[in-house]
This record gives C-alpha cells, structure tokens and sequence, in this order.
C-alpha cells in the first residue's frame, strides 16, 4: 500500500474510527491490532479535548465534564485540526456552539467561549511600547484634529448580548456563577494586555463609538464629529480627549 | 555553539522559579510551537531565560514522514525563532503528525519500508536547508507497527541519520515503551545506532497499562529507564541529557533532583569506561 494511502486511512481512523487500516497494522501480542488502534484513537481525542479545556475553562466549569467533552467531541468531529500549534486549535469553537444544537439554545455558551477565546488571544498577540499621557501632550493642541491612533495588537472589542463578563469573573474569583441573564441591549467590552497581564471592562455608548472609529484610523476630529449625536456639542473636545488619555494610560494606544 | 551537562523541558508552570533562584540545570529545552506566537508572557520569559542558559528547540508539528511537503511557512517561522534565540540546535521526530493538510496533533508511527525512508530522506534534506542547519531526530513512542514494515525501527532511524546526514535525540525512554509495547530488545536497539550521531538524550516517566506502556510524561522515571539510561551511557558516552514533564508537573526543585540522578548514572558510567 502506498505511504499516502496508508496515512490517509490511519488519519481516518483517527478522526471517525473508520477500519480501512486495520489489515495493516501488525498482529503482536499481547495487543490486538484493535487495541493498538484504539489507543491512537483514544489519544487523539483526549488530547484535542485537553486543548479545549485549557482554552476554555470557564465554559468546561459551567458545562461541566460530561456535557463540555460532549461539545468537544462534536466540535473535533466537524473541525478536525488544520492548526500547526495545538493552542489555535479551538478558534471555530464559539462559531460551531452559536449554530449546533443543543448550545444555540443558550447563547450565552457561544458567547463566553467568544471571551475566552479572545482573551487567549489578548495573552499573545504582538508586542509593542505604549505611549504615555506626556507623549501625546507632544502634539500641540492645533494640530490634534489630525491626530490618529494605533492600538496595541492585543487590542480587542466584544459587542456582548449576555451577562457573559459577569458569569467570567464570578468564575475567576472561584464563586458561583449568576443565572443567564440578557441585556436590555448589547454592551461592547474592550480587551488588552498591559504589562503582560490580561485586563477587559465594558465600554458605554459614547466610549465604543470614539473606539470604533479611532482604531478604524479615524482622525481626532473626525472622532469628536462622530459623538454629536451623543454629546452637546461643548462637551465633545473635552470628553474625547479624556477617553484617549484614559486610553494612554491602559497602555492600549502604542506609536504609529 | 554547543551545549553539554543536564537539562530540563521548559514548562511555563516553572518561569518564575527558574528566575528567581539558581537551578541546577545547564540549559533548558523550549517546545518550538509554544513560542511561534507574536508576543506576550511566552516569549517574554524564554528571552529572560535564555539571557541566564543555554537553550535548545524542540518542535512537535514538523510531521517529517508525511507524504505532505514541509511546511516552508512553518520553517521560516522556526528559523526566525532560531535567529532570535540561537538555540545550540533544533529538534523534531521521527514520525508524521497528518496528512492532506490536517494535523492530528500526535507523533504517529511510520511504516519502516523503502518508500518511507527515501521520502523522510528527502524531507529531512529539505527542512535543513530552510532552516540552514543540521537537525536531530527523535525516536518516539510507538503502539502499533505495520505489517508493510521491511526493517526495524532502529534500522530505520539509523539509515534516515546516515543517508540524510542529520542527527539524533535519543529518547531512551521511548525506546524502553516501545520495547515492551513490541516485544523488542531496548539495548538490541541502542547497539545498533550511530553513535556519533547521536547528539541529545530524553528520558522521562511513562503510565503502565498492565499489557503495554503510555509515553505520558507524567511520572517520575522508572528504574528500567534508569537501567537503559546507564547503557546508554556506556555505548555513547556524556551525551547532552534531559528530562522531559508534561503532566502532574512538580515543583521544579523535584525535576532537579531527579535531573541528580541522571547525573550520577551517568559520572558511574564513565568512570567505569574510563
Ligand atoms: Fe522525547
């Protein structure tokens, strides 16, 4: 048998147990060939569902063991890895629980492994320096209507419809986790690392519009345009600057 | 550059004590993979380690048997790596992970065939030129053979090491599992290979199933390791040795003290050649 093939059906039975490569693995005692199989098999699966848990912890709590491995397991059927490096392998998850039965029932599964995952990738995105309040203070105050922004790599917004923040952190602090419960209406939650550690809080209405448009390259003023819908008009300078101040010192905002 | 004594695998459970004490280890071996990411806490640490030890590279996804090519996207991620860290070398398996694009994220078994070994052959010159170095190759651990197989494992990996001109990571460990999982001679096995190629040493614990063993790294080192280790040690001299933890992992002032016995395996066994 050609080596491609053979991979191809040892892959295969990796992935869905299907028995083409039986005949050719060697019968030895003690072992059966069927055993011997198995074990790969077995391996498989507990590996990728590990990377999952380690990825997914809060989900893995609030499923609990039987109905997380019950996911995992789906989800490795369908997806089967295409990931050099097993900590990509779970980036589809939150997707494939948004639209599988029975977890599309309750959103907010899809949506924890949303935060989850994007905290994962918080941890290690790109590094960059991060500027200071005093750096931006360089640019004299005629010149910031051109002003941009970049943001640090780690940088990421969530648009949340649950309490999935509130169950995360109850989570975290080894407490109990509240009931599923929906927002009046979604709530945006800006992600970053500083100084190596993970940080999230929620954004309101006028912090997500300033944040949309700055980290779409959006110039200060055109920024400032955007709020005046949401501010009076005399109080759009002060408040913009203020929220790219606060930006400089969570170290989200590095040099263009 | 080179490197020689006793080392451990750096696990990110042990960062911190690496860094605020003085471990008896002479360099630490990082799991390549791990730090193929952008930034963050992995490639912060591993810069303020290797800025104290030396440090070797040791990947899992080569998948140097697969009927797929090498990864060239893969390898030039590997060598950046390399160029930032200078490891004293970089390490993979003996073995295919997938085929057909996916990744089954295991170090599965060749078939020991004539076929295999002219395309490991021809893998292995490949991924030495992407990465501009020599490789070593590491034995794994094995739960099935197939029935296609014209030769031994060790016949095997001592044609790939010859015919490519790459070295190898012996894991005496994975030697001492398949053994048992085979029905072979573990030292049957180390006579057979080159010895001067073999250029690093792996030992770790393993789970025993009853009727056969689990490469798991999550245990302390058996004593029918240390025994093979202590052979090892008289066919091929003061080889570069380590241990591996992947599970159960304790503290790291426990992995040091067994990385003691190591030590005096191996200063008995030369002075006994000697
Ligand atoms: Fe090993």
């Amino acid at each position: 048998m050609p080596l491609h093939r053979l991979q191809q059906d040892l892959q295969a039975h990796l992935l869905n147990g299907s028995v083409e490569i039986l005949p050719h693995i060697a019968q030895a005692p003690p072992l059966s060939p069927q055993s011997r199989l198995a074990i790969y098999r077995n391996a498989y699966v507990s590996r990728l569902t590990e990377a999952l848990r380690s990825s997914f912890g809060k989900l893995h709590q609030v499923l609990g063991d039987e109905v997380f491995a019950a996911a995992a397991a789906a989800f490795i059927a369908e997806r089967p890895s295409r990931t050099r490096s097993i900590r990509w392998f779970g980036h589809h998850l939150a997707d494939f629980l948004a639209r599988t039965a029975p977890y599309e029932a309750q959103p907010i599964v899809a949506e924890l492994a949303r935060v989850e995952w994007a905290l994962t990738e918080v941890f290690d995105a790109g590094d960059a320096s991060s500027l200071r309040r005093e750096d931006l203070l360089q640019t004299a105050p005629q010149h910031w209507g051109e002003l941009t922004f970049t943001f640090h790599p780690s940088v990421r917004t969530l648009s949340l419809a649950w309490n999935t923040t509130a169950v995360w952190q109850s989570l975290d602090a080894g407490l109990t986790a509240p009931a599923p419960q929906k927002s009046a209406a979604a709530v945006t939650w800006l992600l970053w690392r500083q100084n190596l550690q993970n940080h999230f809080r929620s954004v309101d209405a006028v912090e997500a519009t300033a944040l949309a448009w700055a980290m779409d390259g959006a110039p200060f003023a055109q920024v400032c345009e955007q709020l005046r819908h949401l501010l009076a008009e005399e109080q759009i300078p002060m408040q913009a600057a203020a929220l790219v101040a606060a930006w400089a010192d969570s170290g989200i905002l590095i040099m263009g | 550059m080179n490197i020689s004594g006793f080392g451990l695998g750096l696990r990110p459970d042990h960062y911190e004590a690496i860094l605020s004490g003085s471990p008896a280890v002479d360099w630490f071996e990082a799991i390549t993979e791990n730090y193929l990411v952008p930034g963050g806490k992995p490639l912060h640490f591993l810069q303020r380690i290797r800025e104290r030890f030396d440090l070797v590279l040791h990947g899992v996804s080569l998948s140097i048997g697969s009927v797929d090519p090498p990864d060239l996207t893969y390898l030039a991620g590997v060598r950046q790596l390399a160029d930032r860290f200078e490891p004293a070398w970089i390490s993979d398996h003996l073995c295919w992970t997938g085929v057909d694009g996916l990744n089954a994220h295991d170090l599965l078994p060749l078939p020991y065939t004539q076929e295999a070994l002219t395309l490991v052959v021809d893998h292995v010159g490949r991924v030495q030129d992407a990465l501009g170095r020599q490789i070593l190759l590491e034995n794994v651990s094995s739960y099935l053979t197939f029935t296609s197989s014209q030769m031994s494992e060790w016949e095997f990996l001592s044609e790939v090491a010859q015919r490519a001109d790459c070295a190898i990571l012996l894991d005496v460990n994975n030697v001492y599992v398949s053994s048992v999982n085979h029905g072979f001679d573990p030292l049957q096995y180390l006579r057979a290979l080159p010895a001067a190629r073999i250029r690093q040493i792996h030992l770790a614990g393993h789970s025993n199933n009853g009727d056969h063993l689990i490469d798991t790294h999550d245990a302390p080192i058996v004593t029918e390791v240390w025994n093979l280790y202590a052979d090892a040690v008289a066919l091929f001299g003061a080889i570069p040795t380590m241990i591996e933890r992947d599970d159960n992992i304790p503290p790291l002032a426990e992995l040091t003290a067994e990385l003691d016995i190591a030590r005096r395996i191996s200063r008995a066994g030369l002075t006994k050649v000697a």
